[in-house]
């Protein structure tokens, strides 16, 4: 399906990726969890278009800003990204095979962080991580979808002594 | 021009959009595409105590795991959360290390390429056990790059992990373990799990601080997302259960198979898997242990990675032959039960493919592994 993933991971067209994902997409955004309440309808793009048409360079600035906020979905629509994660990796790429299932819901764990609840029973997020590799915060993208039932627990420890 | 230009844009994008990335995965079955029958128990590293819980990537058994040309570029970690208490929130680093030259992981700090701090399950209000399918991505920009500059192009061994904080809880209310096939020397009496001749090392290790790590014997349901397709050799022993279903053992019976002939003689499968060209192409060789790591430059920007089978002519890989996936994935028989003869005992067989996407004309080299006779 994505070749171009494979190119951008070997460095071979990174200025291309980069590109791609700066392409419009329509904007749209979810409400808190409790308000029975669907995504949003993108943004009129007749009226960001006129907006354009004045200050061309001011627009293009405030939509990658916004774009920035955007978290691809897997059918194609956008929604804000959460946790304040600014350049969220598409959900497409960590939604694993699992059939596409529509949010329903914003909900806050004890630990603070929103996420996106899917129809399904299935979790996603995105959040800034501090990555000492990069040198910078960086954002991810997560997904949990529910799995089977696990196996008993292994109460049993291993004996150091005896493994290498 | 401008059109063909256009359109190769717009198909960039649209492929973007939907794509996937590879859970490179070291476990007997492919939880991913398979119905997981052979989890012997979900368990930590060191019980309710502080520990990492690691895989091991070493360069004896796999190369070209993630394999950008050169550089090691993973994207996140793919991992099954076991909670005792679905209703409250755990706690957990991700943790990719190097090895410790002694062997096993380093643990300080200098040995950390990656770690993220502090990440947490969803909410729920289920107060009961479960389990989370846990997709952790990093994206292409914060993909982790680890750089060797000199073949094999990897760490002799490096670890990715989860690392778990001490739960005192845990199994008896809460908290929060992996799913684990055991090895038949383990000594846990698991029913399912790993199926490997006698002797085989542990693949995975419970890293500590501040005490000695320790390898544990078991393979978690765990492992890092590439962009490169995987390869695995697969186990076949037929007298054995220990998978809970029909099917090969993807990992510890693949790469220590038992060719004794006293009882086993195992067969072999490979399993090609790839989400990125899930109708791809397939070139299938093999080689007689690992060769030097050999980039093809006249295919420069074609095909993606080093070959760990061989190089050009007179010392190329062995062809197996060619064949496509499905769906993302092919398995291919290399050599039945029975048929393997104990004479070949102390070889080693290393395999790797090449997937084609046909219609991006580009192709990648899979990782390569070794199947110890």
């Amino acid at each position: 399906m994505n070749t171009s993933l494979r190119i951008a991971a070997a460095g071979l067209v990174l200025a291309a990726a980069t590109t791609a994902i700066w392409l419009p997409t329509p904007g749209g955004d979810v409400t808190p969890a409790g308000s029975g309440a669907t995504p949003a309808a993108p943004d009129p793009p007749a009226a960001a278009g006129a907006a354009a048409a004045e200050v061309p360079e001011l627009r293009g600035e405030a939509a990658a800003e916004r774009r920035s906020h955007e978290l691809e979905l897997p059918d194609g629509t956008t929604v804000a990204t959460l946790n304040d994660a600014v350049d969220a990796a598409p959900l497409a790429m960590y939604w694993g095979p699992m059939p596409w299932s529509p949010i329903v819901a914003i909900e806050r764990s004890s630990a603070g962080v929103d996420w996106y609840r899917h129809a399904d029973g299935s979790y996603s997020t995105t959040q800034m991580v501090w990555r000492k590799d990069l040198g910078r915060y960086a954002a991810m993208t997560r997904v949990a979808h529910p799995g089977p039932e696990p196996a008993p627990p292994a109460t049993q420890g291993v004996a150091a002594a005896g493994r290498r | 021009m401008q059109p063909i230009r256009s359109l190769a844009a717009v198909a960039f994008v649209t492929a973007t959009v939907s794509s996937q990335v590879n859970p490179f995965l070291f476990y007997p079955q492919d939880p991913v595409r398979q119905t997981v029958t052979c989890t012997s128990f979900v368990g930590r590293p060191d019980l309710s105590n502080a520990a990492e819980a690691l895989m091991e990537i070493n360069t004896d058994h796999m190369r070209g795991v993630g394999d950008a040309n050169g550089l090691i570029r993973l994207f996140g970690v793919y991992h099954w959360i076991a909670d005792e208490r679905l209703s409250t929130v755990e706690t957990y680093d991700l943790v990719v290390r190097n090895g410790a030259a002694s062997g096993g992981p380093d643990m300080s700090p200098a040995a950390e390429f990656l770690r993220i701090s502090g990440l947490t399950t969803p909410p729920s209000s289920n107060p009961m056990r479960g389990t989370w399918i846990a997709y952790d991505g990093f994206g292409i920009a914060g993909g982790l790059v680890i750089t060797v500059n000199q073949p094999p192009y990897a760490p002799p061994r490096y670890y990715v992990g989860v690392d778990l904080p001490a739960n005192p809880l845990w199994p008896t209310t809460d908290g929060h373990s992996l799913f684990r096939a055991d090895l038949l020397n383990a000594g846990t009496g698991a029913v399912f799990g790993e199926n490997h001749r006698l002797g085989a090392p542990d693949p995975t290790w419970a890293g500590l601080h501040g005490a000695p790590s320790f390898s544990t014997p078991w393979t978690y349901i765990l492992g890092p997302f590439v962009t490169s397709p995987n390869l695995q050799i697969g186990g076949l022993d037929p007298t054995s259960n220990r998978l809970g279903a029909p099917g090969a053992n993807l990992s510890m019976n693949g790469l220590f198979p038992d060719i004794s002939g006293m009882p086993r003689s195992d067969g072999l499968t490979l399993r090609i898997t790839d989400v990125i060209a899930p109708f791809g192409v397939v070139f299938l060789g093999g080689s007689m242990g690992f060769q030097p790591a050999y980039f093809e430059f006249s295919l420069s920007g074609t095909l993606i990675g080093h070959s760990h089978i061989g190089g050009a002519n007179p010392s190329g890989p062995v062809p197996l032959g060619i064949t496509t996936l499905m769906a993302g994935v092919r398995e291919v028989s290399i050599a039945m039960p029975n048929t393997l003869s104990p004479s070949l005992m102390g070889q080693d067989f290393a395999f790797q493919a090449v997937v084609w996407d046909v219609n991006f004309d580009l192709a990648e080299w899979t990782n390569a592994q070794v199947t110890h006779l």
